[in-house]
């Protein structure tokens, strides 16, 4: 998602799934929106309810002053923090949508005794004798989903990095 | 009001100031503020962006300067309530 990042190959989608126990950075950052804007709310009941005590006296301007500020950055924390999760959410989809297709190519390749090298493309066993014409006719379609499926990969990485790119720092 | 002549609540300051710190410890809880490694683990691989970071350490701040706060709250509840005590005990020896 860094322009300095390695892109996405073929090897990433046939790799092992991610963990199911979550803590993927989509999580993460769905629950950080979610925990903001909480946040924020409770922050915001809870200065009125500081001015209700503290109605006047020494430093009591100052505090609500702060307090009136963090509510503030909570509820811009909340939009980047939704920002980033709205991105990231949808490139995980997206990649799993990659991953689903180019599995399921890995598995017509291989009913029919293809294999398919690390660089993606689909040809017959190593060694054996040339495959029939329609089989290795199979091998060109399978190889071109493959590539057209990691160039998905490639497209869905570029947006996510504009999208993120657009989220403004905090201040 | 516990003490209306001031204008300040003891009780209720150090109530609001409990809340405060609960609402900072649950912000603390989520992994984004928490859990530095969880912004390296994006699904598919590879690193976190810039403006991740910069947020998850925005989020440490605020969780910071919440207890912060609160501890504000507590230190003036707990001033006020030693003048009220002071207050208080002058006015029964004036009149006991």
């Amino acid at each position: 998602m860094t322009g300095d990042r390695m892109p996405l190959t073929y090897q990433h989608f046939v790799a092992d799934p991610p963990s199911p126990t979550g803590g993927e950075a989509d999580d993460v950052w769905t629950e950080a929106a979610r925990a903001t804007r909480e946040a924020a709310d409770e922050l915001g009941r809870l200065q009125r309810l500081v001015s209700e005590h503290w109605r006047s006296g020494r430093d009591r301007d100052h505090v609500d002053d702060r307090l009136r500020r963090l509510v503030h950055r909570l509820d811009e924390a909340h939009d980047a923090t939704r920002q980033i999760a709205t991105a990231l959410v949808s490139r995980a989809a997206e990649l799993a949508e990659v991953r689903r297709t180019i599995r399921e190519v890995v598995d017509e390749a291989r009913s029919v005794g293809l294999v398919v090298a690390s660089d993606g493309t689909v040809g017959p066993q190593p060694g054996s004798a040339l495959p029939p014409l329609p089989v290795r006719a199979l091998a060109a379609r399978l190889t071109t989903r493959i590539t057209e499926a990691t160039a998905r990969a490639a497209g869905v990485e570029t947006r996510t990095a504009a999208l993120l790119a657009a989220v403004p720092p905090p201040l | 009001m516990g003490i209306p002549w001031l204008d300040i609540d003891p009780d209720g300051l150090r109530h609001a100031a409990g809340q405060i710190v609960d609402a900072a410890d649950r912000l603390a809880a989520t992994p984004a503020a928490s859990d530095g490694d969880a912004l390296l683990r994006p699904a598919f691989g590879g690193p976190a962006h810039p403006v991740t970071r910069l947020w998850a350490e925005e989020l440490a701040r605020v969780v910071s300067e919440l207890h912060d706060v609160a501890g504000v709250l507590r230190s003036t509840a707990d001033s006020i309530a030693r003048v009220d005590e002071e207050i208080s005990a002058r006015l029964e020896g004036r009149h006991g």
